[in-house]
């Protein structure tokens, strides 16, 4: 059996711009994580189920298990490292934190990353909106509960802001 | 907020969880996220059949793939290790990693490649070429039992592992002189934790010749297994990673020797990732699969005199750690009722399955459907008020502590409390109103109820250790033993040392060791840290103030006995002003000996192992399942509507009223409520590891092993009532389990009766659309 072809890509994750090589049936995810080690995205399912793995690619909501990696040549990816800072969480990281919207963590990077795309195209969607979005990831810890609350603190803050506006 | 939380500064406060921080940022460090230089990658090989004779494997072709390094064989590991270790040890039944002359289930492990990457790996496994000779599949566990079945092991000579019975008073005297006596069937299909993240393991062989090993388990007790496996007391079981979710499931006792095994034939780090079709069909992860028949004596009156339980329960095709799932229940085999006489027992056979593991709740899910469901059938066939039945059969609050058949003792309790409370909260009048109306207009509208016991506190008897160190500069460094699957053991370790010691939630430290790090660690298991755990620290702080307390009447020039602590300032008591402060005790304790007390070591370092208390570590069930010092209760109310034509069937509407004694963090306790319930509806009405008659398991994806999504969870309104155990230093009991436990038989509570004017009773989980369909075609025959 001869080595697999490897063809080069290049692409920009939270800003920085990278340059790699990869065989064509590598999937984004696999890149993101063994590649350019950008580990907070997670490995759920690897069939597009579980939103684990969630990433944010030019703008729109990706599952990166299944993008491969030469898709994403040229593309800007944002990953949960590129959200909020130790110092400055993003206002749905600070909310999941106040309400323990999480468990074990693992679901926890897709789960923001859906909730970053929902509330930055739309900051106040409607109830069914919302579970629409989050009803893309699943969660075996929290039986969804404090996820919601966590978002809806953040849309009620969002409201809130505009009301002000 | 009650009177014992408010006594407390930290204990019974929302504290934010400190684990949140880092999991928020894709900070959390994951065994996948580990890698050691040079490492390479394994992938197994997987069986294509469910039953057959193994003649050979052929790797030569996978040996020349593209970096293949090794390929192992069952015969490979006969040589290097000793079988895994079982729940019953059968000398018949013996484990391997990998098939060794025998394929006992579709997608059993035969070989595994290892080489410089998984992709590599993953080509040459499909290169490995498997000779075998078909066998008749053994699916149905009876059938597996019958005299003439084919055998899984041969030289067992049966495929019963388990058949024990047990009778605890009077059993066949209540059923002579019963009022009433009836016969229910229940079926409870194969569902689990199932986690996000699957198993996985990393080992290498040190610069010292110590076998390291880091792996997503929850089990510390590999330690010592692995220096009996590995046949080499040089090992290190690591226990420093976040592990993405297990809820007993994370267990891998195969996985870590088969990559132990590899690493030490490669002669470099290893690392084995299963992917989701190894964790679904081979992981061992799946929880119980029983068929019950429970027959019940109960008096005109609806008060159940006794219960005979039988039980046949699938566990797979080794005996794994499964089959204390059979005995577990026997720890509140009775539930919350007072039932005087009780028979349990049945079968445990060995089908062609992957194993089962002992899952949140180790089989008490079931039980609990069992009994529960019996309950609702009982008032049904009584024609008695549901709620009424169990409120008349309900041990009584100042019945405690109360010893049931079998031996067990509940510690304490308000079973009526928080029954009346849900109904009250649930405003069941009012639910009765609208279900009148809903089916005055055609509506299959149902109105369900069940209650649940959570034992917490298991192994108590194995003890739980904490190491304390105050160092120098006063900051507080706790150690624990093993790693945590999202139960913020961190925060509550941070919560109470604060709580013992006053310093505050900066100045506290919490390490996780790794097994030769010498502190004694049970598994998280049987919601167990909180009584266990939590007690140990109370211990150990106890013994850092005593030392504390000693340093400061030296230099305060008084006895002991006249310090006082006011937080972390201790002073004499009959002149305030006389005091020293934290940072001044430490800095003496690790200062001049001249400053300290005779003979006191120097430094602040004090270890502790709590033990469990008398009531638990001096008694044995006669099942040899494990005592448990608490015990929760919860109690649900669940509305749930089926589509006439689609039986598609909506939770409109979710109550639960939980107690398990003083809360030590409510965002915590919480989660664990309202993911129990999630959990719940995934059983109760999706998930479902079925085979077919071939023995090919149906479901190796997300796509047919159904797991609820936020669409299907409905909100839970959720209500507290606090019963605390005098067997804890906070009155805390567990409570990881018990929505769980409780929530099956809830939803089918009230799913039934929403069809129980069609004539439809509900024995079986998951409730499906086709399983209401059938039943309705069934009812409607029998009409």
């Amino acid at each position: 059996m001869v080595e697999p072809a490897r063809f080069p890509i290049t692409l920009t994750v939270n800003g920085m711009p990278h340059s790699v090589t990869v065989e064509p049936r590598r999937t984004l995810l696999d890149c993101l994580r063994d590649d350019l080690v950008y580990p907070g995205t997670h490995v759920g399912c690897e069939h597009g189920v579980c939103g684990c793995c969630n990433v944010i690619v030019d703008g729109a909501l990706v599952r990166s298990c299944l993008m491969l990696a030469v898709q994403a040549d040229g593309a800007d990816v944002e990953t949960i490292e590129g959200v909020g800072t130790e110092d400055e969480l993003s206002p749905i990281q600070e909310a999941f934190c106040a309400k323990h919207a999480m468990q074990c963590g693992y679901c926890t990077p897709g789960m923001v990353m859906t909730l970053e795309d929902l509330l930055r195209g739309n900051p106040q969607p409607t109830e069914a909106e919302l579970v629409d979005a989050v009803s893309g990831n699943l969660c075996r810890c929290t039986g969804y509960q404090q996820i919601l609350q966590a978002a809806r603190s953040v849309i009620a803050d969002n409201a809130a802001k505009a009301g002000q506006a | 907020m009650t009177g014992t939380r408010s006594r407390y500064r930290y204990v019974g406060r929302p504290m934010p969880v400190i684990e949140d921080r880092r999991f928020v940022r894709g900070r959390g460090r994951y065994i996948n996220d580990l890698a050691m230089p040079a490492m390479l990658h394994l992938a197994v090989v997987p069986a294509p059949v469910a039953h057959a004779r193994l003649l050979g494997v052929d790797a030569a072709e996978a040996l020349a793939s593209p970096g293949v390094v090794a390929v192992l064989t069952g015969a490979d590991l006969v040589e290097m290790m000793e079988p895994v270790p079982q729940e019953l040890a059968l000398p018949e039944v013996i484990w391997y990693p990998l098939a060794v002359d025998k394929i006992r289930y579709a997608g059993e492990w035969v070989a595994a490649v290892v080489a410089t990457s998984r992709a590599a790996a993953e080509d040459a496994v499909e290169l490995v070429v498997i000779d075998f000779d078909e066998l008749e599949p053994l699916v149905d566990p009876r059938r597996a039992m019958r005299p003439d079945a084919a055998l899984l092991h041969e030289a067992q000579g049966t495929n019963v592992v388990w058949n024990e019975r047990h009778t605890w008073g009077d059993v066949d005297g209540e059923f002579a002189s019963a009022d009433h006596v009836y016969e229910y069937s229940y079926r409870w299909n194969r569902h689990s934790g199932v986690p996000l993240e699957t198993f996985g393991a990393i080992a290498q062989v040190d610069q010292t010749g110590i076998l390291e090993i880091w792996a997503s388990h929850q089990n510390p007790d590999i330690q010592q297994e692995a220096v009996r496996v590995m046949r080499t007391p040089k090992v290190k079981v690591h226990m420093d990673i976040d592990i993405g979710g297990s809820y007993g499931s994370k267990r891998g006792r195969k996985q870590m020797y088969l990559t132990a095994a590899a690493a030490i034939r490669a002669r470099r780090p290893v690392k084995f990732m299963e992917d989701r079709i190894e964790n679904m069909q081979a992981g061992d992860g799946h929880g119980p699969d029983r068929y019950y028949t429970v027959k019940v004596a109960a008096s005109a009156e609806g008060m159940v005199r006794a219960l005979d339980i039988d039980v046949i329960e699938d566990l797979g095709a080794y005996c794994g750690r499964g089959p204390r799932q059979i005995t577990k229940p026997t720890s509140a085999v009775v539930g919350p009722y007072r039932i005087p006489a009780v028979r349990y027992g049945g079968y445990g056979v060995l089908t062609c399955k992957t194993n089962q593991v002992p899952f949140r709740g180790a089989g008490q899910s079931p039980h609990n459907f069992a009994i529960e469901r019996t309950m609702d059938l009982l008032a049904r066939d009584l024609g008695i008020d549901r709620v009424e039945l169990r409120l008349r059969n309900y041990i009584q609050p100042e019945q405690f502590p109360y010893e049931i058949p079998g031996g067990a003792i509940y510690d304490s309790g308000n079973y009526p409390g928080a029954a009346e409370l849900a109904i009250k909260q649930a405003r069941f009048e009012d639910l009765l109103a609208e279900q009148a109306e809903a089916r005055a207009a055609g509506r299959l509208y149902g109105i369900g109820t069940a209650g649940g016991i959570e034992p917490g506190g298991a192994a108590a008897e194995h003890g739980e250790g904490v190491r304390i160190e105050v160092d120098a500069t006063g900051h507080v460094v706790a150690t624990i033993g093993f790693q945590s699957a999202g139960q913020a053991h961190e925060s509550m370790v941070t919560q109470l040392v604060c709580e013992e010691l006053g310093v505050e939630i900066e100045d506290v430290i919490v390490q996780r060791g790794h097994g030769l790090g010498g502190i004694y660690a049970g598994a998280p298991t049987g919601s167990r840290m909180t009584q266990m755990l939590g007690t140990s620290i109370y211990q150990c702080a106890k013994k850092v103030r005593a030392k504390l307390t000693a340093i400061a009447a030296f230099t305060l020039e008084v006895e002991p006995d006249e310090i006082e602590i006011d937080g972390t300032t201790y002073r004499v008591a009959a002149d305030p002003a006389k005091a020293m402060t934290w940072k001044q005790l430490a800095k003496t304790a690790y200062g001049p000996r001249l400053k300290n007390p005779p003979g006191m070591e120097p430094g602040i370092v004090e270890l502790n192992v709590y033990a469990g208390p008398d009531i638990v570590t001096k008694r044995k069930l006669t099942t040899g399942a494990k005592q448990f010092p608490t015990y929760a209760f919860d109690f649900h109310v669940v509305v749930a509507e089926v589509d006439p034509d689609t039986c598609e069937i909506t939770l409109r509407k979710y109550l639960v009223v939980h107690d398990c004694g003083t809360v030590l963090n409510p965002l915590v306790v919480d989660g664990f409520v309202y993911g129990g319930i999630g959990h719940g509806i995934g059983g109760a009405m999706y998930e479902n590891f079925a085979y077919d008659e071939n023995g090919q398991l149906l479901a190796v994806s997300f796509m047919d092993y159904l797991m609820p999504t936020a669409a299907e969870v409905p909100t839970v309104e959720l209500h507290e009532q606090c019963t605390p155990t005098p067997l804890h230093p906070y009155g805390a009991k567990g409570a990881a389990e018990g929505a769980y436990m409780t929530a099956p038989a809830a939803i089918a509570s009230a799913i039934e009766d929403a069809v129980a004017p069609l004539g439809v009773r509900i024995t079986e989980v998951p409730i499906t659309p086709q399983l209401i369909f059938d039943s309705m075609m069934a009812a409607r025959s029998n009409a």
